[in-house]
């Protein structure tokens, strides 16, 4: 019988530092995530690092938590989250000038650092922002890459013992009166269903938390609520870009290596798994994007995505007040009379460490455990010091200086595993990916070390297959590596591998097929279908798999 | 001052080079206006006529062809004849014979026999008009045979072991029609292209052209074919630009068993050879091709096309001819444009006809119900253009993926329509001249 002190439910950004905090604090730990880490909401937003700054007129306990949590995120996480500094702009003859002084009035409430720009400092700083701009103001917003912040925070964990089980399904409770012992698990992988014990759960699993609670027939309000975000194919702004007004749909632009994300939308969604895209919420997207700054019609659109926040709605006795977008702590134990269970939900990505820090105290308070938080200054792997240079390791191991720099850029620190790889075995210097200048070292990298099953859980943890061409001419050279490097896969396998990541790559850019990106598309279904042949051999070869 | 040509054709892919080399060996003046390489480039390099009917593999493209006359009389294949199978089949099949008579035996093919060639990706795929280097790698005629796989050290497009061990599943598992013993993957290396690092099928073609490369290429593989007894010898489509064919030859008689090449991924080798051969044979009777210039708009009076402005990245030009050919291709060449809202055909504002289903289907890998692939313009059965007013213009022919009402990626028609409907668009634009 294999025992925990705790068991964590989704790989998420929370469930991956509930499990990094506990295991720092000295707990032995499994991390169970149904699909990969973070597949779920962690891994369907546009990746800002909020300085508070959007939430400074509307919800100030947020604001608040945002502009700390920022600052240690930064330092913890230096290798996934940049401060990239934002500007919140208003557009003349559009965007209410009055609140303008209520954004003031709300930094200086909230401590959310900021300073006023003219118009011209403005257009100094971003050059393809919209020139009518009314008022500015500069805040220290920033970007995180959350599928290496989490798989970062993951491995950390794992470093120190904690179990980390990804396609792994909680799929009963295992209930003693009222008391949650453990959970059974289906590992989707090999197929097999067994049996995991702990003296306390933790239900991290975002908006799917109702999911969960409901097998201990617990209720839990939540709101799943839709966000949308496209992909452009341009950085366009070295800051994040915010409109300034109350905070509405399209109203943020943020800058992520080559590309750039418009962002987003709020639907009330009935069903946690269904996020669909429509064409109109698209067009509303650039159509906002556009009054950021007009070139952004210009830009080919890469993708489209969406993902569910959970919103925690009101509990009983709480009708009326105005509800708060940060996050809950749910002692079941107090709230429903069920020990050995708590549910972190709601909150935001800028906010996870904070929201893990509060599990984790609730979960030491109850199994009597005198351990602090120590997340707030445990950097992750790879955001240590390090003095790798790009040149120099170019230079030495005979690599495109730009496959060196990218890597550094992705990995910090932890590029030297992979340049250490390389060293060891000259194949592996050779580029999977030449859009986003990825080696197959460091797709190996993902196999060996970070829990990369398939091509989409290695292009997560990479970027490759994210750029222009959207996989179709590296999709091959990643199977290769996911042939020649995974230990359990047959080669049937890695051919329903190939099917399933181009389907799963169709998911985003489906929505966006039109000009350009029609004919990057039209390109990549001939190199699938009239050289590999996969629109008449998928069918026989997912069949066979079965 | 404006050039005055008998015929001008836009596109140089294959569809635009066949019209043209018909046209001038009429002896008539022609131009090829072209924007880019040509989209051929870009192809395999293999002529598939037919691959897929109803989602079954086609074994004899002539009596698939004849099917799809009658099933699909908008299909460019059943234009062709205008309704009649025997005239489309004759069309068929002279064109093909123009084709091969251009490639001085450098191509192989019939068209009433499809043969199952293999990919990168290590799976299977007919096609009907091969490069001679393909010739052996039929896999209907390879039932139970052995075969060595030999992959290129840094290249890394191709992957011998995955290749291997794929088409053997592939090929046991789906292919009823044979069967493959083993596929033995080796590796070999090109010595002047340096060690552990990437290099490209370009790079390796182009060293295999030279005499030194190549006899260091094939010492390999006949150390190789001495560990191993195998039927055949598989390689990625790196067998050379200018003497590919002697390589080929060379590598058949020294290794004493057949040797070929797969199908790659763009841009393959295969490809840029087949662009070559059609280039070179419109050069050869005259052809001009004027690289590097977009035909920004018609000039028509009357339903009659006077002249073509241009644009290059210099200068602007106008181009004037008594009957002009359209082989500017669909979407990727950007013969055709759909900008979110509207499809729009950029030089003649042609309308582009399609159906009122969904662009895209749901899933991506949907055989057949990709509703974009069917959009075009649609010809009467002269291969003239019909225009927005429902005329059509009289000096004004199309040829090519231009064309509506067909889906060459799941049929797998792509260059035979280019070569069939280029062929009989030249023919009709020569004899209104």
């Amino acid at each position: 019988m294999e025992r925990f002190d705790a068991i964590i439910i989704g790989g998420g950004a929370t469930g991956a530092e509930v499990t990094r905090d506990l295991t720092l604090r000295g707990l032995k730990t499994v991390l169970l995530e149904r699909h990969d880490l973070s597949s779920g909401t962690s891994g369907r937003l546009h990746g800002l690092l909020h300085s508070g700054g959007r939430y400074v007129v509307k919800d100030k306990e947020s604001a608040r938590e945002c502009a700390e949590e920022s600052k240690i995120l930064l330092e913890i996480a230096s290798n996934s989250a940049h401060l990239t500094g934002g500007l919140f702009v208003g557009i003349s003859g559009i965007d209410d000038p009055e609140f303008r002084d209520l954004f003031l009035q709300g930094c200086r409430e909230c401590n959310v650092e900021t300073k006023e720009l003219s118009p011209k400092e403005a257009l100094q700083m971003e050059p393809y922002l919209n020139e009518d701009i009314e008022s500015a103001f500069y805040v220290n917003d920033g970007s995180v890459y959350p599928f290496r912040l989490i798989v970062s925070t993951a491995l950390q964990a794992a470093q120190l013992g904690a179990s980390i089980r990804t396609y792994s399904e909680v799929i009963a409770l295992h209930k003693d009166d009222a008391t949650v012992t453990g959970v059974r698990v289906k590992d989707h992988r090999k197929g097999k269903i067994y049996d995991l014990y702990a003296d306390c759960v933790i239900n991290a699993t975002g908006v799917w938390a109702g999911e969960i609670a409901k097998l201990a027939n617990i209720h839990i309000p939540i709101t799943p609520s839709k966000g949308v975000m496209v992909v452009i194919d341009r950085r366009l702004f070295t800051r994040v870009v915010n409109r300034l007004r109350f905070p509405a749909n399209g109203d943020i632009i943020v800058p992520h290596i080559s590309t750039a994300i418009i962002g987003t939308t709020s639907v009330s969604m009935e069903d946690p798994d269904q996020f669909p895209v429509t064409a109109e919420e698209v067009d509303e997207m650039i159509r906002e994007g556009a009054v950021l700054s007009p070139f952004v019609e210009e830009a080919r659109m890469v993708r489209a995505y969406a993902g569910n926040r959970p919103l925690f709605g009101a509990e009983p006795g709480e009708e009326g007040r105005e509800i708060s977008r940060t996050f809950r702590v749910l002692d079941h134990e107090t709230r429903d009379g069920v020990t050995g269970l708590i549910t972190i939900t709601g909150g935001k990505l800028t906010t996870y460490r904070l929201m893990a820090e509060k599990t984790a105290d609730l979960v030491a308070e109850k199994l009597c455990i005198h351990a602090d938080c120590v997340t707030h200054k445990t950097k992750l792997p790879g955001a240590e010091e390090h003095d790798l240079n790009f040149v120099e390791v170019a230079k030495k191991l005979k690599i495109p200086w730009l496959l060196a720099d990218r890597t550094i850029g992705r990995w910090e620190a932890e590029a030297k595993t992979i340049f250490t790889s390389m060293e060891k075995n000259p194949l592996t210097r050779l580029t999977a990916c030449s859009c986003e200048y990825v080696s197959n070292a460091e797709v190996k990298y993902t196999i060996d070390k970070l829990w990369a099953y398939t091509l989409e859980d290695i292009c997560k943890r990479t970027q490759a297959g994210f750029g222009i061409c959207q996989g179709g001419l590296c999709t091959l050279k990643l199977a290769y590596q996911l042939f020649e490097y995974s230990k359990d896969n047959e080669i049937a396998d890695i051919q329903k591998a190939i099917i399933d990541f181009i389907e799963e790559r169709w998911k985003g850019t489906k929505f966006v097929l039109w000009m350009n990106q029609l004919r990057q598309e039209l390109l990549n279904q001939s190199v699938f279908s009239c050289v590999g042949n996969y629109d008449q051999l998928h069918e026989k070869i997912l069949k066979s798999r079965k | 001052m404006d050039i005055h040509y008998d015929a001008i054709i836009i596109g140089a892919g294959m569809a635009g080079l066949t019209a043209a080399r018909k046209i001038a060996e009429a002896g008539k003046k022609v131009a090829v206006l072209s924007r880019g390489l040509g989209t051929t480039n870009m192809s395999t390099g293999a002529i598939d006529l037919l691959g897929y009917a109803q989602n079954k593999l086609v074994l004899n493209p002539e009596d698939e062809i004849r099917n799809l006359i009658r099933t699909s009389p908008k299909h460019p294949y059943a234009i062709l004849g205008n309704g009649d199978d025997k005239k489309a089949l004759e069309i068929v099949k002279d064109s093909i014979k123009d084709f091969l008579k251009i490639t001085n035996m450098a191509y192989v093919g019939d068209t009433a026999q499809n043969i199952v060639l293999s990919n990168y990706f290590g799976t299977y795929r007919p096609s009907c008009i091969i490069p001679l280097t393909m010739r052996h790698g039929n896999l209907l005629e390879l039932t139970d045979a052995k075969l060595m796989a030999v992959g290129v050290r840094g290249y890394a497009e191709f992957n011998a072991k995955f290749f291997a061990k794929s088409l053997h599943y592939v090929v046991n598992s789906f292919l009823r029609q044979t069967t493959t013993n083993e596929v033995v993957p080796k590796e070999i290396t090109i010595p002047s292209l340096g060690k552990d690092k990437d290099i490209t099928s370009i790079e390796i073609a182009e060293a295999l052209d030279t005499e030194e490369a190549f006899s260091r290429f094939l010492e390999q593989l006949k150390e190789l074919i001495t560990e191993v007894d195998v039927d055949a010898v598989v390689v990625p489509a790196i067998l050379g630009y200018k003497n590919w064919v002697k390589n080929h030859t060379i590598l058949e008689k020294e290794l004493g068993v057949p040797v070929f090449e797969c199908l790659s991924l763009p841009p393959s080798v295969p490809g840029q050879r087949l662009q070559q051969i059609l280039e070179n044979a419109a050069n050869d009777i005259g052809v001009e091709i004027h690289r590097g210039l977009q035909v920004l708009s018609a000039h028509i009076e009357n339903n009659e096309c006077k002249t073509l402005e241009t644009v290059s990245d210099i200068y602007r030009q106008t181009f004037k001819a008594d009957v002009y050919v359209l082989a500017s291709g669909s979407f990727i060449a950007e013969g055709l444009y759909f900008d979110g809202n509207k499809f729009y055909e950029p030089v003649f504002n042609l309308p582009v006809h399609r159906d009122n289903r969904n662009n895209f289907s749901e899933r991506r890998l949907e055989s057949g119900n990709h509703r974009i692939a069917f959009a075009g313009i649609q010809v009467n059965q002269a291969m003239k253009p019909i225009a927005q007013n429902g005329d059509v213009l009289t000096n004004l022919f199309a040829a090519g993926s231009i064309l509506a009402n067909y889906d060459y990626i799941s049929e797998k028609s792509g260059l035979g329509v280019a070569l069939t409907t280029g062929y009989l668009a030249g023919v009709n634009a020569n004899n209104s001249l």
